[in-house]
């Protein structure tokens, strides 16, 4: 009996073990059961292109768990406990779903925390979670890792998305372009405007100034009196607007997270 | 004691109470509270200030320099337009004249008779040389004309004519009624406070107007006849019939009656806006009632002198006026659609082009 404990413990041990192991070398960990086997091994080779490059791990993680309180705690712990990240820092980003809660986290670990910026989580997060709630999982993988690639290459270049560089989507460009011709097109209608406007010098005089006998204006009795006063009063809005930069938490191994975290 | 009396809100006019908790004024229909003092005095002001209209002497024959003299019509003689109808008056040496509105030949000679002898007249000062001047450097730098215009518009057709005008005399007392306001803001941590103190202001003053002109003759615009206002009075001369000599001169259509709306609104407008320049350190100033008491109205007749140019383009009258005296010069010039469009175009062009550049790399 003794024997059988002893061999069923080394075989679930072995189990977690390899489990482990498995898990660190695999980038896309699809417990939740959303993407199908060509779907991951998509994603894989876009990771693994990312990975070569610039010696990042991208991650992309899954779960379905209903009890789980704490989503940002969820990431960074997935992210620590399973050996992900490379070189000394555990040089990193994973994006973690579950399924369970309806909740996403961003988490970013060592050279993630200063290419990947408050600001450049949050984008990260808010490009892709509508694809989440449109259940198109594997297109919120796909532009998470895309946008992956493309924040390491301009961290490369030295021009790390922030506040102050934003990220643009081709949205936001014709958002901007739209603005431009509209602003142009109200400049030019008042340039026009004033063309027109000279081409008519005859206008109604309203006033018989020109007329006023010189001196014969005289004030003979001025009086003001108070009424009445209201008061009204108007919430200052809170400014929420930062500086840019990276804030980062600790997690429960002791290393320091950043990122972002929200529903869908 | 005071007795029971009813009070107007001076926020919405409603009938107000006595809150006897604040001790004051509260209009039941806006919830604005004020003190007895104030409700006392607007009510006064209400009472005191109603809204009056500029009473003025008639004209007749009688009025100003009187009537024509015997004989002095003699040489005088009505042209009428058989296009446009349009009446003017010149003497017998005036031959082969054009209609000087619409530009048509034939014109027929009637007697002239049925107007008031005019009071005044201004001799013309500038001659027909200046008035092309001045319309060729009116159409310098129009990028919008017509190219063909300025080549086409019969510049040589500009006329002089006396204009008839008539002039309005008048000393006034004027009480005018204000509401204005104050407005002070300031914020603390979690609100931006914003205080309107509403004030009720009494302005009491004169002031003494001297021959403020309205055209008599519909065939002037208005626009243009106020735009080169104004005339400079000290070349005013009493009438004689020798000034028209060899000029033609606009018979009036309009009489004093029917001018005068136009000289009281310009009249009521000046005091107004005099009277509100004096008034300082309020954020807002809205005349709510005016009352102006006329002392003496007085209106007379006179012919000013104006050239004139009256251009058709494409199926549109073009009109042009210069004053005869001062050489002031106003008048609208046809514009021409496609190089409008054009100008259009190529400045939103320019600027989307520059614009969206720029967006895209920054």
């Amino acid at each position: 009996m003794k024997k059988i404990c002893f061999i069923l413990s080394i075989i679930v041990l072995s189990l977690c073990i390899s489990k482990t192991v498995y898990a660190a070398t695999d980038r896309v960990v699809d417990h939740a059961n959303i993407l199908t086997d060509s779907e991951e091994n998509e994603l894989r080779n876009d990771i693994k292109e990312i990975a070569d490059q610039y010696s990042f791990d991208v991650v992309v993680v899954t779960v379905d768990d209903a009890s789980e309180s704490n989503v940002v705690a969820g990431a960074d712990d997935y992210f620590d406990y399973n050996g992900y990240g490379y070189g000394s820092n555990g040089d990193g980003i994973l994006f973690y779903i579950n399924m369970g809660t309806g909740e996403w986290s961003i988490s970013t670990k060592g050279y993630g925390l200063v290419a990947f910026t408050d600001y450049g989580t949050d984008k990260i997060g808010e490009i892709c979670s509508p694809y989440l709630t449109d259940q198109s999982y594997y297109k919120a993988f796909e532009e998470y890792i895309n946008l992956s690639s493309k924040f390491l290459k301009e961290a490369e270049k030295g021009k790390i998305y922030d506040v102050n560089h934003k990220y643009k989507t081709t949205s936001d460009y014709f958002k901007s372009i739209l603005i431009v011709l509209i602003v142009s097109l109200v400049i030019s209608a008042i340039v026009i405007g004033i063309m027109k406007s000279k081409m008519k010098t005859a206008v109604s005089q309203p006033y018989a100034k020109a007329y006023v006998k010189d001196g014969s204006f005289q004030m003979t009795r001025e009086r003001d009196s108070f009424l009445y006063s209201h008061t009204s009063k108007t919430a200052i809005p809170k400014s929420t607007s930062s500086g840019g930069g990276t804030s980062s938490h600790t997690s429960s191994s002791g290393s320091s997270h950043g990122g972002s975290h929200g529903s869908f | 004691m005071s007795s029971l009396m009813e009070y107007k809100c001076p926020n919405c006019g409603g009938a107000v109470n006595f809150d006897t908790s604040s001790q004051s004024l509260k209009c039941p229909y806006c919830d604005t509270t004020f003190d007895m003092e104030s409700a006392k005095a607007y009510d006064e002001d209400l009472n005191d200030v109603q809204e009056n209209e500029i009473k003025w002497d008639e004209y007749n024959e009688k009025s100003g320099n009187g009537d024509w003299q015997e004989g002095e019509q003699d040489q005088m003689i009505t042209y009428v337009c058989e296009s446009c109808a349009g009446e003017i008056i010149a003497d017998d040496t005036v031959a082969g004249t054009k209609c000087p509105y619409c530009g048509n030949p034939v014109i027929i000679k009637n007697q002239f008779a049925g107007t008031f002898r005019p009071d005044f007249v201004i001799p013309f000062q500038l001659d027909k040389k200046i008035a092309k001047l001045k319309l060729k450097e009116f159409m310098k730098g129009k990028p919008l004309l017509p190219k063909y215009f300025a080549t086409e518009n019969h510049i040589d057709e500009i006329k002089g004519l006396y204009v008839p005008f008539w002039l309005f005399d008048c000393d006034t007392d004027a009480k005018i009624r204000y509401k204005a306001t104050k407005v002070r803001t300031w914020s603390d941590t979690n609100y931006r406070y914003t205080r309107t103190d509403f004030y009720s202001l009494i302005r009491e003053g004169s002031m003494d107007f001297t021959k403020v002109p309205v055209d008599g003759s519909t065939k002037m615009e208005d626009a243009y006849m106020e735009s080169i206002e104004p005339f400079d009075y000290s070349g005013l001369v009493e009438f004689q019939t020798a000034y028209l000599a060899g000029l033609l001169t606009n018979k009036y259509d309009v009489d004093a009656d029917k001018s005068i709306p136009r000289a009281n609104e310009r009249i009521k407008n000046s005091v107004v806006k005099s009277f509100q320049e004096t008034i300082h350190g309020y954020s807002s100033c809205i005349a709510e009632s005016t009352n102006i008491k006329l002392n003496s109205g007085e209106i007379s007749y006179a012919l000013l002198p104006v050239w004139i140019l009256n251009s058709t383009y494409k199926g549109k009258m073009y009109s042009f006026a210069m004053n005869g005296q001062t050489g002031k010069f106003v008048g609208e010039l046809p514009i021409d659609k496609g190089r409008a469009f054009g100008f259009f175009m190529a400045i939103f062009g320019g600027l989307a082009v520059v614009g969206s550049t720029l967006a895209l790399l920054l």
